[in-house]
């Protein structure tokens, strides 16, 4: 990442790739011999690949793209079609992603039918939670948590970034625009490829991310951001009982998550928590009977 | 004889109070509750999709249902199992009163009015629909996905009630 920031950085000041490449002979290298020049041209030379591999994917794309994913998500879990939960999830979720990163996208938001403790972002705003998730968190901070985390996945376009960094991806940029115009089997197999990044699971430092961003969208929606950590403490829970089993393969472990958002905090533009939980709405609206009724 | 009988009741009876509220009408289309279970018997009445019904008995493909209606009694026939899905299970039991005002409310279920998304014909999906039936299912649970938009005026009203920030 520092190597790609470098190369970019050079790139804005000199304009172009081939006054990059003078200026980092003469400049950046020059006081310490050839060597160092060396370095820099193999620098540049890495960093203008790895840039013209990088194929640019549009909202609209990534929407199309996101669609064909969401498809094959439902194709391997189905989906739970109670309206009442669904819109209420909607509800939750548009809130949320009005105050992210991303706020211009339509995001879609429903339940699959598995008790299995897990979530899934698809490109383009499509965001799932299992009916074993749903069951596992106790109010509404906790489900916003769940479901901030996976918005950060589509703002922050891990699976795009998955994708466009893939051998798929090697195709060439006009290839990759017919893909997506005229779809066809080429566009099935960036389905393919975006979809078993979702199932084997996005680097560990992408779910880091996901959760740092999650605690900035819920402290700028007014949820009490610690329920990340109750969230990720139940996760433990479960997956120690054997009830996440593909989320124990696909993401690090709850305990290396809290340590690393513990100490990401730190540097976070956070307010105090606001303490606001909403237990009796998260009840009221997926019809959970109070205990003490 | 009687015996035997009573020892059915008691399997049976269990099975039957957790079918209550636990499955409703596909979203797909409504369906036609009918006298016997063949599909040439008498349609009592048209179920709408998305309705809550209670099931009775399972006969193969058949399923014996109870349903509410406006004036108040319920109504029993027979659907075709395909046509019926599973509910969604909270972790605690739903109280009788929540599930009877639920069933009511569910007749009159709908996505938000004015919310509904045009779907765009996007050719990758297309090419999904030739592969079978169960991506045609999966194209369509997105199109159902995509028409669930809530607006603004309603995430403001949950916003408000949530004493969240505007």
């Amino acid at each position: 990442m520092i190597r790609v920031s470098f190369i970019l950085l050079i790139l804005l000041v000199c304009g172009s790739p081939a006054l990059a490449f003078n200026f980092s002979i003469g400049g950046l290298g020059g006081g310490n011999g050839d060597r160092n020049s060396a370095i820099d041209i193999r620098r540049i030379q890495q960093g203008l690949r790895l840039i013209s591999t990088l194929i640019p994917i549009s909202d609209r794309d990534e929407i199309k793209l996101g669609r064909g994913v969401a498809a094959r998500v439902i194709n391997r879990f189905g989906i739970d079609y109670n309206f009442g939960a669904t819109y209420y999830l909607n509800l939750l979720g548009t809130t949320i992603a009005q105050r992210s990163d991303r706020p211009g996208l339509p995001y879609h938001f429903a339940v699959l039918d598995t008790d299995d403790v897990n979530a899934y972002a698809c490109p383009g705003g499509f965001v799932f939670i299992t009916r074993g998730a749903l069951n596992m968190v106790q109010d509404e901070a906790e489900l916003a948590a769940i479901l901030s985390h996976e918005i950060a996945h589509v703002t922050e376009r891990h699976i795009i970034k998955a994708l466009q960094h893939s051998q798929m991806m090697k195709i060439g940029a006009q290839m990759a625009a017919d893909a997506f115009t005229n779809g066809g089997p080429l566009f099935d197999k960036m389905i393919n490829v975006a979809t078993d990044s979702l199932f084997k699971g996005l680097k560990k430092g992408d779910e880091y991310n996901a959760d740092q961003k999650a605690v900035v969208y819920l402290d700028r929606t007014g949820y009490d951001y610690p329920a990340m950590f109750d969230v990720l403490n139940l996760l433990n829970q479960r997956r120690k009982a054997g009830q996440a089993k593909v989320l124990s393969k696909t993401h690090p472990s709850p305990a290396s998550r809290i340590s690393k958002l513990r100490k990401a905090m730190r540097k976070l533009p956070l307010d105090r928590p606001t303490g606001i939980r909403l237990r009796a709405r998260f009840d009221q609206r997926l019809q959970i009977k109070k205990s003490s009724s | 004889m009687r015996t035997l009988a009573m020892l059915f009741a008691l399997v049976l009876l269990p099975g039957l109070t957790a079918s209550a509220g636990e499955y409703y009408i596909g979203p797909r289309a409504g369906a036609d509750l009918l006298q016997a279970p063949r599909s040439s018997a008498v349609v009592i009445q048209h179920l709408p999709r998305l309705m809550d019904v209670t099931v009775l008995k399972k006969r193969r493909s058949w399923w014996k249902v109870e349903v509410s209606t406006d004036h108040g009694s319920p109504v029993t026939g027979w659907i075709s199992a395909g046509a019926i899905r599973k509910q969604y299970q909270p972790k605690h039991t739903a109280s009788t009163l929540a599930s009877s005002i639920s069933s009511f409310f569910s007749m009159f279920r709908r996505p938000p009015t004015g919310q509904q998304t045009a779907v765009l014909g996007v050719r990758g999906l297309e090419d999904e629909a030739k592969l079978g039936k169960a991506n045609k299912v999966s194209i369509n649970a997105v199109k159902w996905m995509e028409g669930l938009r809530v607006g603004n005026a309603e995430v403001s009203k949950f916003v408000r009630e949530g004493d969240l920030n505007p």
